[in-house]
């Protein structure tokens, strides 16, 4: 890995310092409508913060460091278990807890899948899925009473 | 009653029955990531109904030792806390389990988990009536300084760079302060929702925190998520002992460490594991493997966190005072079954407390061949499950754990977003570790913060509440010594970098 | 099955009158066609309610007063149901979380919430608490447990006249702990500090375990708890009073505020609420079963032991009950800064 001796600033460390200083602006902000006892901690903890991202702005920006291991791998496959997660968990009050779960767990199986699939390989996974979704689900739902909601279809 | 009478009691086939299919519900239970301890043993407070006093209590015991155990399976094997307990054994555990020690981690977590039991529990039958006077002496201000001291450690955590950590530390402590302050009654940052009333889940955070970022990365590759062990997947027994004997300072220091922390009411298992996982990398030379999978590391945690059990129940039994939420559903069961707690409890030889304790000591041996036996197949399971079914399953349980956790759907959404922001942070050298103890710190810090600002208020002195008690200079000192060192080692390190 | 589509035909009627209102020709035909069904429907939902398990969700953590109380519930409901109920979980801001939601869940009656007074009346008066007090549909009110002014038993205050002297002349020193800011605890605090025309320093904690640590450790002078506190913490405590018209059976040697001579009773009150849509017969049998629970006598003694003490307003109550306690909590909400 000839990167691994490159020396570079750390420019999305630089970027996120500047967000979370912004996060400390809106908390200031926000803290003047509290009660006095009750904005003491969020301002406290705000002028710091914004005190440590600067610091670090200014020493990644004067010191670059060695500069790491790149990402690896699918970034488009990450991308996509993100939003297969963030569908299900707003879809599923609204939709249905074991329809949606069937679907996400089918697109998280497509995405966690490489090589190629066959006969036996697609009938092994199925029974899988269906073992483990139906073991959880009634393991919550009868075991624990956990009032896993059915929604619009189920 | 003798202790002997005592003992045989807890040893009825009856009331070992119960110990091994708590210690087995709990360890099932507790690696379930959401599934907590005092879930589990909310569940099955009903059942105990039925059965007489002692026996019940000895299943609620069995099953609170066995979740706090359990929590280590998953943070081993799948870099998530199963419990708040857990957070620190995923430090060390989970890169062991990706380099291919994941049976000598499970192993060794299982034998520290019970020597830290045994010792939290001997504690209890011991010295509980002196030690629960000790948590007395804790009010607002000590809880403070406490928590002060514990955000001190994040400079003994940290590999990646001290600034980002502290950056992240504080971003965890605001997070905590969303919703409304049960202290001093504010509604904050919730941006006009109720959604954000209740604030963040620490459950649902550390599943989002810890778990997501690892699910992302592994559909990312190919790669099979833990390297297959070199030893063929026995208990490395021998190994495990090597650890502990190297490391027998350590499981001293962590189990009594766990044990203190134990026993003051609110601190609980996390921060207990926190402290002594501080502890002992800061007792240990530089290098040494640290955050690569030192298996001290887990020798601390599982240790102290399991030391917590008997230590919290100190409080419970002598004062009445829960030491952790678990504690709370095991006292409010012992108040169904109208037993009262007390320090009459001790000094009458109250044959049922005295039943349960010994039981809860024979529980903890109970957990060693379970433990033993269940790590065995977790890890076996683990490692031979393809990716295309680990992935999904696990994503099942995030989506069910944190749903389970207060039946509510907007810990679920509050859970993947926190993983996406986790995974960034993470990507980017921002560690989440001192995100979550921002966010586990914050409550302790700001009402005893509060509290010992209205009383000194109103006794006329503030510099001598925050001050002038021999307990707070203790603390002070030591938050005083961790910064110092952390600024020696800071400097050693700058100079070999730079 | 059978629960839905009698829950279904137990709507009806409602549906009716909708219909009435927008297509007036429609309705009679519907209502002819509905009437058998609309007839039948009251009765079976009576006899057939519950039929299954009732999800009976604490907006509290587990082993607080709430849970225990409706632990002590469960065998009984099996009793006077003959059904079983699964205790379920929902915490988060002191209640809130859990009363904002009550109105989305499922209205079928086999899902039922404890509520809390004076908490449901004081926090929707604070900004961004999601609900109003009268979204709630209460069916029952079952137990409370009476405000108690608490001090450790080494206390250098041994009556409540002792504790009054001193804080009358050193006003705001006293220092007096309890549950959360502007709960019960703090409504207690004001209201007696009005009533006895002293000033104390209230002192909010985060739960019970939390002020009975700071209570027996002397880092707090007194707490406002109630009689299950009391009795929880045994002897380590000592009873100054209770805002009870009578004393509580269980703690005979703690006298009511009353005796003392100031005119306070009060505390928190728990009953079960029910989302504001379901069948108004469903609300009745439910409120009757928590009736026929309330007055075993088995159910009172174990109630009792623990420090609870019975009431028993129902459905029929519930209107003129919720109006005067609202009124009641007027004063106390505007010396804690809330807008009623």
């Amino acid at each position: 890995m000839p990167a691994a001796e490159q020396v570079k600033r750390d420019v999305p460390g630089i970027v996120i310092s500047a967000i979370v200083f912004g996060i400390g602006v809106l908390v200031l902000v926000e803290a003047q409508e509290f009660s006095p006892m009750g904005s003491i901690f969020p301002r406290t903890v705000a002028a710091i913060m914004m005190v440590f991202c600067a610091a670090y702005m200014i020493v990644a920006w004067r010191r670059p460091q060695p500069a790491g291991v790149g990402e690896q791998g699918s970034s488009l496959r990450r991308v996509g278990l993100f939003a297969v997660m963030l569908l299900w968990s707003i879809a599923f009050s609204t939709v249905g807890f074991l329809t949606t779960s069937v679907i996400a767990y089918a697109a998280i199986t497509l995405l966690a899948t490489y090589g190629r699939w066959t006969a036996s390989r697609v009938a092994s996974r199925l029974v899988a899925g269906i073992a483990i979704l139906a073991l959880f689900y009634l393991l919550f739902k009868v075991a624990l009473h956990v009032p896993l909601p059915s929604g619009w279809l189920l | 009653m003798t202790p002997v009478d005592f003992l045989l009691g807890a040893l009825s086939v009856n009331n070992l029955l119960l110990s091994l299919l708590g210690v087995a519900a709990g360890i099932v239970i507790g690696a379930l990531p959401g599934l907590t301890a005092t879930m589990a043993v909310a569940v099955l407070v009903p059942f105990t109904f039925g059965m007489n006093a002692a026996s019940g209590l000895i299943m609620l015991g069995a099953i609170y030792m066995g979740a706090i155990y359990g929590g280590s399976y998953s943070a081993i094997l799948l870099n998530t806390p199963g419990t708040p307990s857990a957070i620190a054994t995923t430090f060390e555990g989970y890169p062991m389990a990706k380099r291919g020690d994941g049976d000598l981690a499970l192993t060794l977590a299982c034998l520290v988990s019970v020597f830290g039991g045994l010792f939290g529990a001997f504690a209890l039958l011991l010295i509980a009536p002196p030690m629960a006077q000790f948590a007395l002496r804790f009010g607002p201000v000590e809880y403070f300084w406490f928590a002060v001291f514990g955000l001190t450690l994040i400079a003994s955590l940290g590999e990646e760079s001290m600034l980002k950590s502290l950056i992240g530390c504080c971003l965890g402590l605001l997070l905590a302060m969303i919703g409304l302050a049960e202290v001093g009654g504010d509604v904050r940052f919730t941006g006009g929702t109720s959604l954000l009333l209740g604030g963040i889940d620490i459950v649902a955070a550390l599943i989002g925190l810890y778990c997501v970022p690892v699910l992302i990365d592994l559909v990312a590759t190919p790669k099979p998520h833990l390297e297959t062990s070199k030893h063929g997947a026995g208990f490395r027994l021998h190994d495990a002992m090597g650890v502990i004997l190297r490391g027998k300072f350590n499981l001293m220091r962590s189990s009594v460490i766990g044990t203190i922390v134990g026993i003051l009411p609110g601190a609980g298992g996390s921060i207990a594991a926190i402290v002594a996982y501080a502890e002992a990398k800061r007792g240990a030379k530089e290098g040494d493997g640290w955050g690569h999978g030192n298996p001290q590391g887990i020798v601390a945690t599982e240790s102290a966190n399991n030391a917590t059990v008997g230590g919290g129940l100190i409080p419970t039994l002598v004062l009445g005072i829960p030491g952790t939420p678990v504690d709370a559903v095991i006292l409010g069961a012992l108040l169904v079954q109208g037993i009262r707690v007390g320090p009459s409890l001790f000094s009458e030889q109250s044959s049922v407390s005295y039943v349960f304790m010994y039981g809860l000591i024979i529980a903890t041996l109970i957990m060693l061949p379970v433990g033993l036996l269940l790590g065995r197949y977790a890890f076996k399971l683990i490692i031979s499950i393809p990716k295309e079914v680990l992935t999904p399953a696990v994503a099942f349980m995030t989506i069910l754990g944190s749903f389970a956790i207060n039946n509510d759907a907007n810990n679920v959404v509050q859970m993947v977003l926190l993983g996406g922001i986790g995974w960034v942070l993470g990507r980017f050298g921002f560690s989440v570790t001192p995100v979550v103890l921002g966010i586990i710190l914050e409550s302790i810090a700001e009402s005893g913060f509060v509290q010992a600002y209205i009383i000194g208020g109103a006794r006329g002195s503030l510099a001598g509440e925050f001050l002038g008690n021999p307990i707070s200079m203790v603390i002070i000192g030591l938050i005083i010594l961790s910064v110092v060192y952390a600024t020696i080692r800071g400097r050693k390190r700058g100079s070999v970098n730079g | 099955m059978e629960c839905h589509i009698t829950t279904e035909a137990a709507q009806l009627p409602r549906r009716l009158r909708a219909a009435h209102r927008t297509w007036p020709h429609l309705a009679g035909a519907v209502a002819l066609a509905a009437a058998c069904v609309g007839w039948v429907a009251p009765a079976t939902a009576q006899s057939k309610f519950p039929d299954h398990t009732i999800n009976y969700i604490i907006p509290f953590a587990p082993g607080g007063e709430s849970d225990i109380a409706a632990r002590l519930q469960e065998p009984f409901f099996k009793k006077y149901a003959g059904v079983t109920v699964a205790i379920q979980y929902r915490t988060g801001a002191g209640g809130a979380t859990a009363w904002a939601q009550l109105n989305n869940m499922e209205n079928t009656g086999y899902t039922i919430m404890g509520t809390n007074l004076p908490h449901i009346v004081l926090q929707p008066m604070q900004k961004g608490s999601g609900y109003d007090t009268d979204d709630l549909q209460n069916v029952y009110w079952f137990q409370y447990t009476p405000d108690a002014l608490i001090v450790p038993a080494a206390s250098p205050y041994k009556t409540l006249k002792e504790l009054v002297d001193y804080a009358k002349k050193n006003p705001a020193k006293l220092t007096v702990g309890g549950t959360g800011t502007a709960s019960g605890n703090q409504v207690a605090q004001v209201r007696f500090d009005k009533i006895a025309g002293i000033k104390t320093t209230y002192v909010p904690f985060k739960g019970t375990g939390a002020v009975n640590t700071a209570l027996l450790g002397h880092h707090v002078d007194a707490s406002w708890g109630y009689t299950t506190v009391r009795l929880g913490l045994g002897d380590q405590v000592r009873c100054l009073a209770v805002a009870m018209p009578a004393r509580h059976p269980a703690i005979p040697d703690c006298p009511t505020f009353k005796e003392l001579g100031y005119d306070m009773i009060g505390g928190v009150y728990r009953g079960v609420a029910v989302p504001k849509t379901t069948p108004k017969d469903i609300q009745e049998r439910l409120s009757t079963i928590l009736g026929q629970i309330n007055k075993d006598p088995e159910f009172i003694k174990q109630m009792e032991k623990a420090g609870f003490s019975m009431v028993d307003v129902d459905l029929a109550g519930m209107t003129a009950f919720m109006a005067k306690m609202k009124k009641e909590l007027v004063p106390a909400a505007q010396s804690l800064g809330l807008k009623p």
